[in-house]
């Protein structure tokens, strides 16, 4: 392998008689035509490559994967009907049970007041008597609602509230 | 040159601050106060 491969590049496969001679099978007496020993024989590549081929066949076979079975094919079409099949009548058995479903409007007006929380409690706030105003901060400083009197920087009162907190609260 | 004086009560509500402007010389319901700022602490998160 290793004489012939840089022949098999070369695209031309030469053999010297003497080299012939010594690996011919059957064997060759050392004295027929040992004076043309130096002589050059091509041998053509037709003859020589389908051994060449068989011979260099790659040493291990490719490795098998387990590919789990649970994972869907994503590119066959008939999986995923299949799946979104299956996966359609679990909605409707939920929707048919509303008892259940009962406590699920908490949430969304949970939801709601989280919009309109800060808003609402500076109006409560600003309904107490003596007060003239109050804004809503977050951490950061950024207002999150506010109702306070003409002439007060609500985005500079907003900036100081929570240094003020934070330092008046020791 | 007018200014207006105020002074400002600070509450924490969860993570937010309320704060509340009053006029000098006017006592603010502290109880009033604390109703709401634990009502906004129950509601503002």
């Amino acid at each position: 392998m290793a004489v012939i491969e840089p022949m098999m590049k070369r695209g031309k496969a030469t053999f010297t008689w003497k080299d012939l001679r010594s690996t011919a099978q059957p064997s060759i007496a050392d004295a027929v035509g040992a004076s043309q020993d130096a002589t050059e024989l091509e041998i053509p590549l037709k003859f020589i490559i389908p051994h060449f081929m068989a011979a260099s066949k790659p040493a291990s076979e490719q490795k098998q994967v387990d590919v789990d079975t649970s994972i869907p094919d994503v590119f066959s079409k008939e999986d995923i009907e299949a799946k979104t099949q299956a996966a359609a009548p679990a909605p409707p058995k939920e929707e048919a049970s509303p008892a259940p479903t009962a406590p699920e409007p908490a949430p969304s007006p949970s939801a709601a007041p989280s919009a309109t929380a800060p808003n609402e409690i500076v109006e409560r706030l600003s309904q107490i008597p003596g007060v003239t105003g109050a804004l809503i901060t977050m951490g950061d400083g950024l207002s999150m609602a506010k109702k306070l009197p003409a002439g007060v920087d609500s985005d500079a009162l907003a900036g100081f509230v929570p240094g003020l907190y934070n330092r008046t609260a020791q | 040159m007018e200014t207006d004086t105020y002074f400002v009560t600070v509450r924490k509500a969860g993570k937010c601050f309320i704060a509340v402007l009053g006029t000098p010389g006017t006592a603010l319901p502290e109880s009033d106060l604390a109703a709401v700022a634990a009502d906004a602490e129950a509601k503002i998160q």
